[in-house]
């Protein structure tokens, strides 16, 4: 009975991005068909970089040291989290990401573990190498201290939670796990448009064309040592981009320049009031008119939109491969007092003056330097002083009640 | 002996039942094969310690210029247009109800294709006079204007050189952000824009393939965009006309075409014959002043 039940334990294994195939299928119908020869190669050649969920492996990046690699990704931490849950003789914890992160983020970092569906909003997918709470502009990766912050706070307001109880050690291997993930899966992501719009598919040879070119290979290791080499030399430039922007983060982080500590509390937040409502500013657009966050309902983010979310039968065909339903993205309700990537002022600067990535919340446009009289945009102060206002928000009546009568002052309360 | 073969039939069943209930843990995906993985780290390994940097294919050097001109033209009945949900601001963005039709296809009177993107996919020297003729030189620090009006992207496929500086106008009395989703090789950019007010993106590179541009205010609102190193580049105008003036002459250049809805442009007649243009790839030599017409028409059943 053990041996049967032994023998159905399944080995960990990432899964392919089955729905990323898909819909470049769909999008480039008449070039792109992803054969099993192909869906091999993309397999064989993850699995090569990045090895498997019991045994990772980091691969090299030409043109990027060892030492520089190795701080996005560094081997000893990520074979630390990875693997199934154990303890080893001194009662040291491994296989960390499974036992706090694959239920809900999938052992693939696809955001869809055993509990995601159950989950609103959904656990973030790592593969598109996006991330929304962080301290860098628009379009880059977060920092280190970035995705620290998020696992030892939690996201408030989500079903992610605080690990805070963890030593420092394990966050730390958790975070370059989580990085090895979204890096193995951009990668992925590259290597499948690459496919998509670089490679001759397979065709069956027709009337047209009785003798179709043969299918372009990923890599194929019975090709010539040259045309071995050149696939080579693109599958490792993949590698060596996804990992340099990472290692770029680290010095991008925005500059929170400090506000007048002196200022008035009151007119600041009166100032916020008026920005807030504003047209340039014009966070009531999608916030509401009474800031609860409904005021634009029917966008979608950026991992929903790779659904095609308006297209309901498209839609069906990404679910049968593991897309989880999508939903509309909503504005923040801004009086619940709930901020998603923290509630300090310096994340609001952050989120205000960055936006947030993979959704609809655009950066604040700044005054730029030099500007000619007239020109639209904020100043820092204009910035601090919608932070002031947004902060005071949950704390500001959302009506302005009046009674229809005086009351008498002799009243007293029925009993 | 009964209780034996009992036992071996309920076995049978255990593993039967445990054989199913693994089949449907398995992912819908192609397992690795492990031994070919591993000859293909050792091939990936090997040259990465070269460094990288794929070095240019040497180029020989243009003898002049020439022009890239032609027209694309649908054979056959072109798809509907869909009329737009415009569910926001509509004084604005539909006035009276107005309808505002998809611009995914759109076709002329005559079957004129407009808004094809014809790009050239060879990496040419930079800032190299044989290769980039003073029409393009002069003008290569200039602006690249993206405006908007009544909720509309007034360029529904935009191009701009990636060294250039793209100013985002916006001329509708109401605020729109500008999402720019851009693909590999170029800044993601997010920002928004007053009403009559602007704002500027600098891509930082180039990119391989066009990318979508939206408004998450207006959600309706698309557009697709393109940034190049090089300036040879035209987008299709509403007769389905191009023209890249002052092109190398007298190298082989490779170029790219792409329709929003088609993608990559594959299987067309060009100049009278089918032409197979592999992943929307065709190559040209041109002749010193050369005027090369292409007369392109494709079936209507590339757009469906």
């Amino acid at each position: 009975m053990g041996v049967v039940l032994a023998g159905c334990t399944p080995e960990a294994h990432f899964n392919a991005n089955a729905v990323l195939m898909h819909k470049n299928e769909n999008a480039a119908k008449e070039t792109t068909e992803f054969s099993p020869q192909r869906r091999a190669d993309i397999a064989n050649t993850l699995v090569a970089l990045f090895g498997t969920p019991d045994e990772p492996h980091i691969p090299a990046a030409p043109g990027i040291g060892e030492d520089d690699v190795h701080q996005v990704m560094d081997p000893r931490k990520i074979s630390f989290a990875a693997g199934s849950v154990s303890s080893d003789e001194q009662g040291r914890a491994r296989g960390l990401y499974r036992e706090h992160c694959a239920h809900c983020h999938g052992v693939t970092g696809d955001g869809a573990g055993p509990t995601a569906s159950f989950l609103n909003p959904y656990p973030r997918d790592y593969r598109m190498g996006i991330f929304k709470f962080k301290s860098t502009p628009k379009g880059q990766k977060p920092t280190h201290e970035d995705l620290k912050r998020i696992l030892v706070n939690g996201i408030p307001g989500t079903a992610m939670p605080s690990f805070l109880v963890l030593p420092e050690n394990e966050i730390d291997a958790l975070v370059h796990y989580v990085r090895y993930l979204s890096v193995r899966g951009e990668v992925e992501r590259l290597l499948i448009d690459y496919a998509t719009y670089e490679l001759t598919p397979q065709t069956e040879p027709s009337e047209d064309d009785p003798n179709p070119p043969p299918e372009d290979r990923l890599v194929n290791l019975e090709a010539s040592e040259e045309d071995q080499e050149s696939q080579a030399e693109v599958i490792r430039s993949f590698v060596s981009e996804v990992t340099q922007k990472w290692l770029d983060a680290e010095s991008l982080a925005t500059e929170i320049p400090a506000p007048d500590p002196d200022r008035d509390l009151a007119k600041s937040e009166a100032h916020g009031r008026e920005l807030f409502y504003g047209p340039v500013a014009n966070c009531i657009k999608c916030h509401g008119d009474s800031a609860l966050g409904d005021g634009q309902t029917t966008d979608y983010d950026d991992w929903t939109k790779e659904l095609d979310p308006a297209n309901p039968e498209l839609v069906a065909q990404y679910q049968k491969l593991g897309a989880l339903k999508p939903r509309n993205i909503h504005p923040r309700n801004l009086r619940n007092g709930v901020y998603r990537g923290g509630r300090r002022p310096v994340d609001l600067y952050w989120r205000l003056k960055n936006g947030i990535d993979g959704t609809p919340m655009p950066a604040v446009l700044m005054l730029p330097e030099n500007a000619p009289p007239g020109s639209k945009g904020l100043t820092e102060e204009d910035l601090w002083a919608l932070i002031d206002y947004v902060r005071s928000l949950p704390y500001e009546s959302i009506s302005n009640p009046r009674l229809a009568q005086p009351k008498p002052n002799n009243q007293r309360e029925r009993s | 002996m009964l209780s034996h073969r009992i036992a071996i039939g309920l076995f049978v069943v255990v593993v039967i039942g445990a054989t199913v209930g693994c089949e449907r843990t398995k992912a819908p995906n192609l397992a690795a094969n492990m031994n070919t993985a591993s000859s293909v780290r050792e091939l990936l390994q090997a040259g990465a310690a070269e460094g990288g940097g794929a070095s240019a294919a040497s180029l020989s050097e243009p003898t002049g210029w020439a022009t890239l001109t032609g027209r694309f033209q649908m054979l056959g009945t072109p798809p509907r247009r869909e009329p737009l949900t415009i569910d926001k601001d509509t004084a604005v963005c539909a006035p009276g109800g107005k309808q505002v039709l998809e611009k995914t296809v759109i076709v002329g009177a005559d079957g004129g294709i407009q808004n094809v993107l014809i790009y050239l996919d060879t990496d040419t020297p930079a800032d190299d006079p044989k290769w980039e003729h003073d029409s393009y030189l002069a003008k290569k620090s200039d602006e690249v204007i993206f405006d908007q009006k009544d909720c509309v992207f007034l360029s529904h496929v935009a191009t701009m050189r990636s060294n250039q500086t793209l100013r985002i106008l916006n001329s509708d009395p109401i605020l729109h952000n500008t999402n720019i989703q851009a693909g590999r090789g170029a800044i993601a950019f997010n920002g928004s824009v007053p009403s009559n007010g602007q704002t500027t993106y600098q891509p930082g590179g180039q990119t391989d393939r066009p990318f979508p541009i939206s408004c998450s205010v207006h959600p309706w609102m698309s557009a697709y965009m393109i940034t190049r190193d090089s300036p040879y580049f035209a987008v299709t105008d509403e007769n389905g006309g191009f023209e890249i003036a002052n092109v190398p002459a007298g190298v082989e250049l490779e170029f790219r075409v792409w329709q929003e809805k088609a993608g990559f442009l594959q299987k067309v007649n060009l100049n009278g014959a089918a032409t197979p243009w592999k992943q929307g790839r065709f190559s040209v030599s041109l002749a010193n002043d050369e005027r090369r017409e292409m007369n392109v028409t494709i079936d209507a059943s590339v757009f469906n």
